[in-house]
């Protein structure tokens, strides 16, 4: 069966999305491996449902939407595995760009960053490090638009005070 | 006129383009001379840059050539296997059948073929019965949880 220039279209995009999502899985798990398992989960559902997508509208939102979710399951699964193992929880560590290459002009940003709450730091990385529009973070989210608008706007402040504060500090 | 507190709230917005034309004129207005709204702004564009500057964690080439392979592998195309696979096995099954039939065959030989039949069905039935559990296992099968 030829593959057709539709989904021709749809895997290229879909490989360029699972990028940016294996990115985002990284910083939620910490673990490339559960990492990867999670954006094939999430880009499998998103390919079974093809012919209901719209790809110029929908994929990108939906996508994140669905891996979201199973990196909040690996997580919330690890959690219960490691209730005997009392001690080092990797999870709760607080640096979003943990395991990535250090460079020491950025670092006044990511410890700012890491001063957000989690919900913060999300939207902010969605909309600025992975590209959302604003229709997108909310389907991925599943927030109304209006929501999405004045919870980036509060997190931009936050962060702008603790970039500040940092900067001031050095 | 709105005041700075309110056009502070809408900057976040503004930088992203994503204000209604009217509200992001006003603020525009507004940025050319409010020097500290406009250095809030800046601060703003500033940070922006830098986390889309910041490294991105990349995937191992060839584990993700093989991840976006199995990632959209066609189900027709499984189910076009089993089809065609079955239609063999029934077309085989169905000869080997007749020829047990045949009162020339001896009695050996017919019980060989019936183990051939048995084999053959039991081999499809234990790929079909996998193939169904794979797909039941995927809890993420609906996009719209
Ligand atoms: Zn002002």
């Amino acid at each position: 069966m030829p593959v057709s220039d539709r989904e021709r279209e749809l895997i290229e995009r879909l490989d360029a999305v699972g990028r940016s999502g294996f990115a985002y899985a990284c910083q939620k798990l910490r673990n490339r491996e559960d990492a990867l398992d999670a954006v094939q989960a999430a880009l499998t559902s998103v390919w079974r449902t093809r012919q209901r997508l719209d790809p110029q509208r929908d994929l990108r939102g939906w996508f994140f939407r669905i891996l979201r979710n199973r990196c909040i399951d690996v997580v919330r699964d690890r959690a219960r595995g490691a209730h005997q193992t009392l001690g080092s929880d990797p999870v709760t560590l607080d640096d979003p760009a943990d395991g990535l290459a250090r460079d020491e002009s950025r670092d006044q940003l990511r410890a700012a960053l890491a001063t957000l709450t989690e919900e913060q730091r999300e939207i902010v990385l969605l909309r600025d490090y992975h590209g959302l529009s604003y229709a997108e973070i909310g389907r991925a989210l599943n927030i109304p638009p209006g929501t999405v608008m004045s919870r980036l706007s509060r997190a931009r402040s936050a962060l702008r005070e603790r970039f500040l504060a940092q900067e001031g500090a050095s | 006129m709105k005041t700075c507190a309110a056009i502070r709230e809408l900057l976040s917005a503004y930088l992203d383009g994503e204000l209604p034309q009217q509200e992001a004129q006003q603020v525009s207005v507004h940025l050319r001379r409010c020097t500290e709204c406009r250095e809030i702004m800046e601060d703003f564009r500033r940070m922006q840059a830098q986390i889309r500057d910041l490294p991105q964690a990349e995937p191992d080439r060839e584990q993700w050539g093989n991840l976006m392979n199995r990632a959209t592998m066609r189900t027709s195309r499984g189910l076009g296997w089993i089809l065609g696979v079955g239609g063999v096995a029934l077309l085989a099954g169905y000869g080997l059948y007749s020829f047990t039939r045949d009162p020339s065959v001896d009695t050996l030989e017919r019980i060989g073929v019936w183990a051939m039949l048995g084999g053959g069905v039991l081999l499809f039935a234990t790929v079909l019965v996998e193939r169904l559990r794979a797909h039941r296992s995927d809890r993420y099968k609906d996009i719209e949880q």
